[in-house]
């Protein structure tokens, strides 16, 4: 007979619980049942705020119903747990149901502290915890302009975001004269006031509310010190309230102010009955935040199996992205009086960066710290700090900007006991015996060891870990493609040439197996493509979605359009008809950062015709779905610039059409410059070039992606002729050896030798393989045809431009709404009567 | 149990490009057919992307994992198995599947 655990509340902490026993529990000893107040399943609160950026509370959900159901969980949503009848092991439901525990987790959580302001209970006046709040605050706010949020802390500050992206003129009101208190110091405070007000929420400090005025609606706040705010709406986020009443009720030992008292096995006054999260009281602390609950869950989990575990207390750090700054702190937040420890700061109101390490007074231990503004340190320094690892002698190292040499964590240097994900109590010692017992890629590490899957901060740590024990462990790391073929992008690139083979069908019977993916056929793709040069379509099957219907697919499965525009030079005319385009299939139009014009919201049946009036016009394919050269910016260079010394327009033309089309490992893009003001911003492309007096510079392998890097400086003051002749063989160097959606800063890097080793192959011919580059070069070059001139001239690859192979009807699941006079895709479950009411 | 299966036409099995999704219209319902030769199949699931909430099924691209033949959604590559419409990345998703086949040139399908 299976021992029963009711857990009461289905929150965070309270699925946790459920996870953890269900997976720890292999001999299937316990069946437990939970009883949810909410209407839905637990949900994921720390990222309540994205419900309104779009996530649906489906998205937030912390696991599916059928989860539950699956696990052998009997979950009961929408039942309050009334009373705890302790004598007889039962617990009593507002639905009248009575179930007998052999154990009992009290997972009631928390509720919203509503201060008891006079006029407080008006209309207008909301908590932010639960999707029901959200609810009720995105339908008030549609007929509101301003919103106040009582309370400055890390819940208020994120409910004054999702206010104002609701539109509303938002104000913070703290009582306290700095905000987030428990978090920060006073300077850190006022960086992180200058910086929201920055970005439109007004802050008040010191302010304590005496009444909420308004009829029975809200209608200005008024505080004692006289002052007054109007506002249309308030969110109250003062703070938790722990929920005990039940607990209280049965006779559990609670706190003075509130908190059911836990024993450091997280047991209550009830040897049966245990209290986890932010219900529970262990030392006079309740505590506030996911991971200790997280901790909680675990530790008793383990306790049910016979286990040994604990819980001593939890480490109250905190990273969080606030109003789109970065805000952390962990550990003392100032030198303790007396202590002789230091504060090392650095405060920068410039660039907006406030950074705090608090040492002890030898220098050699991390006691604490605050970052604000670039809290990119953060994982190091807290691995410093909660393994007490002997700081570097000059700690300001590791707080200084990246740039200058900040001396990071090395991942050798972190102890095997180490905590690395303080979400799920995973330790490096934990990740190097999942990486020993086959572990293979940091994929594989997260399914199996849990770390980097919830708030994912570790996640770089977690990969810096996973490569140093691979190496230790003397595997290379394998860059064969995928499970189908056991050779690297080169290397099929090589078999091909070599073999003439043509077909990804021949390919893969000979040299993989099975049918392939969605990783290796558009990297075979785009090999056939760059050897042989055929018209993209006649391998459609390889091609991801953008490369099959020749347009980039976008969110709501609608199209972009983008015609090439060469250097961006157009004339009036070309420029009109862009416009009459996208007027008659109504569609979106933006700039794109290449100087071209991107049309968007194109179902895949209207794709031809948009193209043939394009076409008809002179235009042709721009690529902008392809990974190929994309667009070459240029300035208007010496044929209009004051300070022009060369013509860089012209060149820019002539080096787009020159390598248009060519399909490459990623996308390419370039820059020409006409002098060295570099108002093209050519040092951040893949190749850029930079007009001198005396010629042409040309620069490498930079990058405006995701890890901005400057390209470097190739050759200087050379001609136009030799230019080209560089940039061929350049380019084919890199199609034939860089792996897959390797960009070239990437590739440089991992080049052994790097620039000095490019400019030898290329420059020297040391590996005297020029004029095979070129002649390759030069046969792309020649063999170049407009793809969507290909294709609407072809009925065979047109028949599959339709919404339905069997029947002529428009596919009606896309909608749109109107956001600026332009068509926006509709967000799910956006119907356009919403849209037009909140209007 | 399905004992008295409807089966409807989508036409001629030349209408449908070896290897790539298409997509047809059963009634109301957005269906996302593919033909894989190698293997001599035909499958078919429903055209919505139930994480997503956006008919994108059928463009996306068909691939395996350790043998077993999906679709990849083209957004953000969900796998969702042909055979089962298990979703491979989150069991906890499944797509329908619907019964379809060749007969004499045409296609037909129980949708």
């Amino acid at each position: 007979m299976k021992e029963r655990i009711i857990v009461i509340g289905n929150g965070m902490v309270g699925y946790k619980f459920c996870e953890r026993l269900v997976s720890k529990d292999t001999a299937k000893r316990y069946q437990i049942v939970t009883f949810c107040e909410e209407p839905r399943p637990a949900y994921d609160r720390v990222h309540l705020s994205e419900y309104f950026s779009g996530k649906s509370a489906d998205d937030l959900a912390m696991a599916k119903f059928n989860w539950y159901e699956d696990n052998g969980v009997e979950l009961h949503v929408n039942e309050l747990a009334t009373s705890i009848d302790r004598k007889n092991k039962r617990v009593l439901t507002a639905a009248g149901k009575v179930v007998p525990y052999d154990k009992l987790i009290m997972a009631t959580g928390s509720s919203p502290f509503v201060p008891p302001v006079p006029g407080i209970e008006k209309k207008g006046v909301f908590v932010y915890r639960t999707i029901e709040d959200l609810e009720a605050i995105k339908a008030y706010a549609k007929n509101s302009k301003t919103c106040a949020v009582i309370g400055g802390g890390l819940l208020g500050l994120e409910a004054a975001k999702a206010a104002q992206d609701l539109g509303l003129k938002t104000h913070v009101v703290e009582f306290a004269p700095r905000l987030m208190p428990r978090q920060l110091d006073e300077d850190a405070g006022i960086m992180l006031k200058d910086i929201i007000e920055e970005r439109g929420i007004q802050v008040h400090l010191n302010k304590a509310t005496k009444n909420i005025a308004g009829e029975d609606t809200v209608s200005a706040m008024e505080f004692s010190d006289d002052s007054k705010l109007p506002v249309d709406m308030i969110i109250v986020s003062a703070g938790i309230r722990p929920r005990d009443e039940l607990a209280k009720e049965a006779g559990l030992e609670v706190g003075e102010r509130g908190g059911i008292q836990v024993n450091s096995l997280l047991l209550t006054s009830d040897p049966h009955i245990f209290a986890i999260g932010e219900c529970a009281l262990y030392e006079g602390m309740i505590y506030g935040l996911v991971a200790p609950g997280y901790q909680m869950a675990d530790a008793v989990s383990d306790l049910l199996l016979g286990k040994e575990a604990s819980f001593e207390g939890a480490d109250m750090s905190t990273k969080l992205k606030l109003i789109g700054t970065d805000v952390a702190s962990f550990g003392a937040i100032e030198a303790p009086a007396d202590s002789g420890a230091r504060e090392i700061v650095i405060n920068d109101p410039h660039s907006k960066l406030y950074k705090k390490l608090v040492v002890s007074a030898d220098g050699k231990t991390l006691l604490g710290g605050i970052l604000v503004g670039d809290a990119s340190a953060y994982g190091g320094l807290l691995q410093i700090y909660q393994n007490g690892l002997v700081m570097p002698p000059e700690p300001i190292q590791l707080i200084l900007p990246a740039s200058e040499g900040s001396a990071a964590m090395g991942a050798h240097d972190i102890p095997s006991d180490a905590q690395i994900c303080s979400c799920e109590s995973v330790t490096k010692g934990d990740l190097c015996d999942a990486i020993d017992n086959g572990c293979g890629s940091i994929g594989e590490l997260k399914a199996c060891t849990k770390a980097g899957t919830g708030c994912g901060g570790c996640v770089p740590l977690m990969t810096d870990i996973f490569k140093a024990k691979m190496k230790e462990n003397g595997v290379v790391v394998s860059n064969r493609l995928c499970e189908h073929f056991d050779h690297s992008r080169t290397e099929l690139y090589q078999i091909i040439r070599a073999t003439g083979i043509q077909t990804f069908e021949e390919l893969i019977k000979k040299h993989g197996t099975s049918l392939g993916c969605e990783v290796c056929k558009p990297a075979v793709g785009s090999i056939l493509a760059s050897t042989w040069n055929k018209p993209i379509l006649e391998h459609a099957q390889l091609q991801d979605t953008n490369d099959t219907f020749l347009a980039n697919i976008q969110q709501d499965g609608t199209y972009s359009v983008i015609p090439r525009v060469p250097g961006g030079e157009i004339t009036p005319d070309k420029l009109i008809v862009i416009g009459q385009v996208a007027k008659k299939y109504d569609l979106y139009m933006k700039f794109t950062g290449g100087q071209r014009i991107d049309m968007l919201g194109a179902r895949v049946d209207q794709l031809p015709s948009i193209w043939k009036e394009l076409i008809d016009a002179g235009f042709e394919s721009g690529h902008a779905y392809g990974k190929a050269l994309r667009t070459v910016k240029s300035c208007v260079g010496s044929s209009w610039c004051r300070f022009g010394v060369q013509d860089s327009t012209t060149l820019a033309i002539d080096v787009e059409n020159r390598y248009r089309g060519i399909r490459s490992p990623h996308k390419i893009k370039g820059g020409v410059s006409g002098c060295a003001r570099e108002c093209s911003e050519a040092r951040s492309k893949d190749f850029g070039i930079i007009a001198t007096e005396k010629g042409w510079n040309l620069y490498v392998c930079g990058n405006g992606g995701m890890n901005p890097r400057h390209a470097d400086l190739f050759a200087t003051d050379i001609d136009r002729e030799t230019l080209i002749k560089y940039i061929d063989r350049f380019l084919m160097y890199y199609i034939k050896t860089a792996d897959k959606l390797e960009r070239t800063a990437t590739w440089m890097t991992k080049l052994d030798g790097g620039l000095k080793h490019l400019q030898d192959v290329v420059i020297n011919d040391s590996l005297g393989i020029c004029d095979e580059l070129e002649a390759q070069m030069q046969q792309l070059i020649d063999t170049f045809e407009c793809e969507w001139t290909n294709a609407i001239n072809d009925p065979e690859k047109m028949k599959r431009f339709r919404s339905f192979s069997n029947t002529d009807d428009k596919d009606d699941s896309i909608h749109f709404v109107k956001v600026r006079d332009q068509i926006s895709p509709a967000r799910l479950n956006e119907t356009a009567e919403e849209t037009a009411i909140a209007q | 149990m399905i004992t008295d299966t409807k089966w409807t036409s989508l036409g001629s099995i030349d209408n449908f490009p070896l290897h790539l999704g298409t997509c047809v219209k059963v009634g109301d319902t957005q269906i996302a057919v593919f033909h894989l030769p190698t293997e001599g199949k035909w499958y078919a699931v429903q055209n919505l992307n139930p994480i997503n909430e956006r008919m994108v099924l059928s463009r996306g691209m068909v691939g395996d994992e350790n043998g077993v033949p999906y679709v990849a959604c083209p957004l953000h590559k969900h796998h969702f198995a042909l055979e089962t419409g298990m979703c491979l990345n989150d069991p906890t998703y499944t797509i329908q599947t619907f019964p379809i086949k060749e007969e004499g040139g045409e296609l037909i399908i129980a949708a």
